[in-house]
């Protein structure tokens, strides 16, 4: 004979102290959980599923990103010009942008000074970003002057990037002519004619190609042609990988955090919830002889109590959901570690991470439930009764 | 005030399991927080320890722009420089590119005078500090001699020795990211001296190696030749004032090629903790949270305590002590338990540190559970207990002993 | 007034849901120095509000309580647990001991409250527990004692710190008839060979009628008082209060 759920719930309603205190200790844990996967979540969108495979990035061998790589002019132009597998557009160019890119300082509008990418670009760089790339203010820049288009972000977080505003980069001043918005990390950078930014940076160098690829053109073949090329030796990868490799170092911290403090907070949390029921049973020790004796199964008495702590923990996973909740859609920054600039990035809470986080609670429950489950369904009816 | 305290230790031994369960949550919770709080609190000892001595001229573009070479003459000149040294971030790797550690090419002629107050020289070509008579001095001068007397000398710090097991003498191929060799080949390297750092500063894994052979391995077999320097490290001769010598450096530079910024390297090492950006944030929010549910862990248990003590409360009145006895127990109960589980979750982070650190490797490799953040987590355990303890011994001070008696349970 | 408790015109009220209850009616008594009285009574007649009152453990809305010679009902609040610690000895029908303390322990705590150096404090407890015949038992904690054992316990507390008067509540309630009989010895012993001034509150005759009187409590006043006995002088006393009560 079971007992009915109702008998679990009514005793968590009766010690509802005790029990919502162990469900905010669960639910902690879950929010920490969530928090920072959602971060991760947030961080990783700006990257993931942006990647095209017929679009490459040509880097200098050994570099996982534009600021390790460099390319000499005579060897941009090499690759921009003579490489077969580029795609040509309907005047014959190659659909192909050689970019500078640099971390560079500004300062932020609430004080502070951080890093922001500023790229060099060329003429085919905008039609390669294709629908991603959108301008919403003003015009996109005239190459050869000193004009520079900015991301909305940007645009709006550091000084001297409104639309109208001048920007100087070492002793040059720049226009800001447009302000541009792109899904990608791309959305947070400062973009203006590469030969005119390197001239005003004092540089020689271009950090990638990028191109896009004929249809059919099997990247890895490319790859493997130009990883040891005596005149252009590169790095090939298509923008699927590349961007992906732009995400370890953070996104990796981030996992491992939130990994360590879920576990960490998770025995703690585990420790109270068995404290809890532990009390429960205690408490009820004579209620417990009486369901014994009269005639209710030991495994209906454990599982009475293992579903009073698992509705404990589905309780902490309710809580900390909410309290992570009103953090979707919030806007941060953080330094992306592989391009050492900042990038901006709202918190994202999934479904699926909705789910996760109520399994990982609801598991935090039963955990702890288990083991004062099993001592109240070993009781004696008669050292039940004495107890009492 | 008589207080019957032998009471507190009593009901802790008397509920065992309670007792052990929440000191055991609250010690995995208090390690928790020491480990995030030496997290921010070693960022920031970094800067803190800084020499307010020495300035870093640098692109006052950005990190990644170097500075002309012929800067070097123009700074040495500026009044007030004692000593001009040029630092130039390698970017290489041992074996592979996970075994990250930080290697700078420095102007090994005056690097050892301008930095002997943050690290020691602790062995050198002919041994350690102390065997066979060695002192600190005579392996301080061999090693001096030896970066002077061999192009590829380098000095590496103490975890390098450890994690690598390299010794002195070992000759190291690194392959650079950011300057690579034209044939794809490695740098090589021989360590010619051990060092130990002296502040928070100074990290013990990272390697110092001759300008020259930079520059000169560059420009011959490099991919691209040298063309500038990563940042200069100025000391200020006495007598001066270092914001007015930095101030007339970045004066000099004023119309370029390259302007330059001049922070004190403690504003320096801020900006990299400033690039952390929102972590410190993070890092304290989740800590906050951490806090937060030990909090009601300790709050739990006091209730359950408290539920269980109330005729007791009604006795203790009854025989004539005041008022505020049953709370006195029971606040003390709360702040030796948390304390008790605090001082054991601060004793765990203080055993575990060096896995840590080895875990954190390159990310933070001054990582340690400073005194102070030993302090700060035992100060926030007391205040969980006090406050934890604050509802029950109020609730059962103001029971009237008719109304304990009458209930239990 | 030269009696140990003199309780005059006591009433007291206890609004319980809506409705006001009166508990104690203007209640008179009085109790002698070296007197043993038992209240006796139905469920809500006010025999135990009465002996917490005279106990100080609980305050009336009206009339006065003295207790060797002070005023308990106009007492400061802060006062009380020092007079309390002084005058009176309790004993309670269950919970009595601290469960963590050991018998010895229980015995010390009231003696925590005087003056006494440790030394002293730990003998008297040893003369207290020799009392009631535990002093072999002094080591052991209330859950490795017998009900009748525990109570003897908390008598030995109450009587340690040589208070002018011991208040027990339904010290048999517990107790099977030859334990109850036994405490109830014991009380009666602690009055004549100590000469205490004991008040006991009890539902039970058998227990009731070892005492020398008998006060009959009923919604609150004092119905009538039953001497028992042959101990004279102190029943016609009792006789004679109770009948200027009623």
């Amino acid at each position: 004979m079971a007992l009915p759920i109702n008998y679990s719930v009514r005793n968590i309603s009766v010690r509802w102290a005790s029990s919502l205190f162990t469900a905010l200790g669960i639910a902690m844990t879950v929010a920490v959980f969530a928090g920072v996967i959602s971060l991760q979540e947030g961080f990783e969108q700006l990257y993931r599923e942006r990647g095209r495979p017929d679009v490459a990035i040509y880097l200098r061998p050994g570099a996982n990103s534009e600021g390790e790589s460099a390319f000499s002019r005579e060897r941009a132009n090499i690759l921009l010009k003579e490489r077969p597998e580029i795609a040509v557009d309907a005047q014959g160019h190659p659909l192909a942008a050689a970019e500078t890119f640099l971390a560079a300082y500004m300062e932020q509008v609430i004080g502070g000074n951080t890093n922001v990418p500023l790229r060099g670009i060329q003429p085919a760089s905008i039609a390669l970003q294709g629908d991603a790339l959108q301008l919403v203010e003003g015009r996109w820049l005239e190459f050869g002057t000193d004009e520079v288009v900015v991301g909305q972000p940007v645009s709006e977080r550091m000084v001297d990037c409104a639309l109208g505003d001048t920007l100087v980069l070492n002793m040059t001043p720049f226009k800001v002519v447009g302000v541009f918005t792109h899904a990608g990390a791309e959305g947070g950078e400062v973009w203006g004619d590469a030969e005119r930014m390197l001239e005003a940076l004092d540089r020689s160098y271009f950090q990638r190609v990028i191109a896009r690829l004929k249809p059919g053109t099997d990247i890895e073949t490319v790859a493997a042609e130009l990883e040891d090329d005596a005149r252009v030796p590169a790095k090939v990868l298509s923008e699927v990988e590349y961007l992906a490799a732009q995400t370890t170092y953070l996104s990796g911290v981030l996992e491992g955090l939130a990994m360590i403090l879920t576990v960490i907070m998770g025995v703690a949390a585990v420790l109270g919830s068995m404290n809890t029921m532990l009390a429960s049973v205690g408490a009820r020790t004579h209620e417990i002889g009486v369901l014994l004796a009269v005639g209710y199964s030991r495994f209906s008495i454990f599982m009475a109590f293992l579903i009073e702590s698992a509705f404990i923990g589905a309780l902490g996973g309710a809580l900390g959901v909410l309290i992570v909740l009103p953090f979707d859609g919030l806007q941060t920054g953080l330094m992306n570690w592989n391009t050492f600039t900042d990038v901006s990035f709202a918190f994202t809470i999934t479904p699926k991470l909705i789910m996760t986080s109520f399994v990982i609670a609801f598991v935090l429950g039963i955990v702890g439930g288990t083991l004062p489950a099993a001592r109240a369904a070993a009781l004696k009816p008669v050292e039940a009764f004495r107890a009492a | 005030m008589r207080t019957p305290w032998r009471l507190v230790p009593r009901h802790l031994r008397a509920h065992w399991v309670r007792t052990g369960l929440t000191a055991a949550a609250m010690m995995v919770a208090v390690f928790l927080l020491c480990f995030l709080m030496s997290i921010v609190t070693v960022l920031e000892k970094a800067v803190s320890e800084s020499s307010a001595n020495r300035v870093v001229p640098q692109s006052a573009v950005s990190l990644f722009v170097e500075l002309p070479l012929d800067y070097h003459g123009k700074i040495a000149a500026v009044p007030g420089v004692e000593n001009v040294a040029k630092f130039q971030w390698f970017g290489g790797y041992y074996r592979t590119p996970e075994d990250f550690f930080a290697q700078f090419a420095v102007s090994h002629e005056v690097f050892f005078d301008m930095y002997e107050r943050d690290m020691r020289l602790v062995e050198g070509p002919n041994g350690p500090v102390g065997a066979s008579g060695l002192s600190a001095d005579e392996v301080s001068a061999q090693v001096i001699q030896a970066m002077s007397d061999n192009r590829r000398a380098a000095i590496v710090g103490q975890g390098l020795i450890r994690d690598f097991e390299w010794k002195v003498g070992d000759l190291i191929p690194m392959q650079s990211v950011f300057v690579p060799k034209a044939d794809g080949s490695a740098w090589e390297f021989e360590v010619v001296g051990v060092y130990e750092p002296l502040k928070a500063n100074f990290d013990d894994r990272t390697m110092f190696f001759r300008w020259d052979y930079y520059e000169e391995t560059c420009n011959n077999a490099g991919d691209m030749p040298a063309t500038g320097v990563g940042t200069y490290s100025v000391t200020i001769e006495e007598g001066y004032e270092s914001g007015e010598v930095a101030a007339r450096i970045d004066a000099l530079f004023a119309n370029g090629p390259q302007r330059t910024w001049t922070p004190t390297e403690a504003v320096f090492q801020a900006t990299f903790v400033a690039m952390l950006g929102n972590v410190p944030l993070f890092v304290s929010t989740i800590g906050g949270a951490v806090a937060f549910a030990i909090f009601f862990s300790v709050v739990n248990t006091m209730l359950m305590a408290a539920r269980q003590r109330s005729s007791e409360a009604g006795i203790l009145k009854a025989l004539g002590f005041r008022n505020g006895v049953m709370g006195r127990l029971m606040l003390a109960e709360s702040i030796l338990l948390s304390l008790v589980g605090g001082g054991l979750g601060v004793s765990l982070a203080i055993a575990t540190q060096e896995p840590f650190r080895q875990m954190l490797g390159a990310m933070l490799p001054q990582y340690a559970v400073l005194n102070e953040t030993a302090m700060i987590a035992l100060g926030v355990s007391l205040l969980i207990g006090v406050i934890a303890g604050i509802g029950p011994a109020v609730t059962l001070s103001r029971l009237k002993v008719t109304d304990a008696l009458r209930s239990e349970g | 007034m030269s009696h140990m408790i003199n309780v005059d015109n006591v009433t007291k009220r206890y609004e319980r849901g809506g409705e006001v209850l009166t508990v104690l009616d203007n209640l008179c008594l009085t109790v002698d120095q070296g007197d043993f009285v038992s209240l006796m009574g139905p469920s809500g007649s006010g025999k135990t509000t009465i002996l917490n009152c005279v106990g100080g453990i609980d305050t009336v809305d009206a009339g006065t309580i003295t207790v060797n010679g002070e005023d308990v009902t106009t007492m400061p609040q802060r006062r009380l647990p020092d007079w309390r610690a002084q005058n009176i000895g309790f004993v309670f029908q269950s919970f009595n001991l601290v469960p963590v303390l050991t018998a010895m322990e229980n015995v010390i705590l009231p003696l925590q409250l005087t003056p006494l150096s440790r030394k002293e404090r730990k003998a008297q407890a040893i003369f207290a527990l020799e009392i009631v015949g535990l002093a072999d038992r002094m080591g052991h904690r209330p859950s490795q004692l017998s009900g009748g054992q525990e109570q003897r316990v908390a008598i030995a507390r109450a009587i340690a710190t040589d208070p002018a008067v011991i208040l027990a509540d339904e010290p048999t309630g517990d107790l099977d008839r030859e334990n109850a009989n036994a405490i109830m010895e014991l009380l009666q012993r602690l009055n004549t060979e100590l000469g205490k001034t004991i008040v006991v509150v009890t539902h039970d005759h058998v227990a009731a009628e070892m005492t020398k009187r008998i006060l009959h409590l009923d919604k609150g006043v004092l119905e009538r008082t039953e001497v028992m006995g042959t101990a004279a002088a102190g029943a016609s006393a009792g006789a004679a209060s109770g009948t200027a009560a009623s």
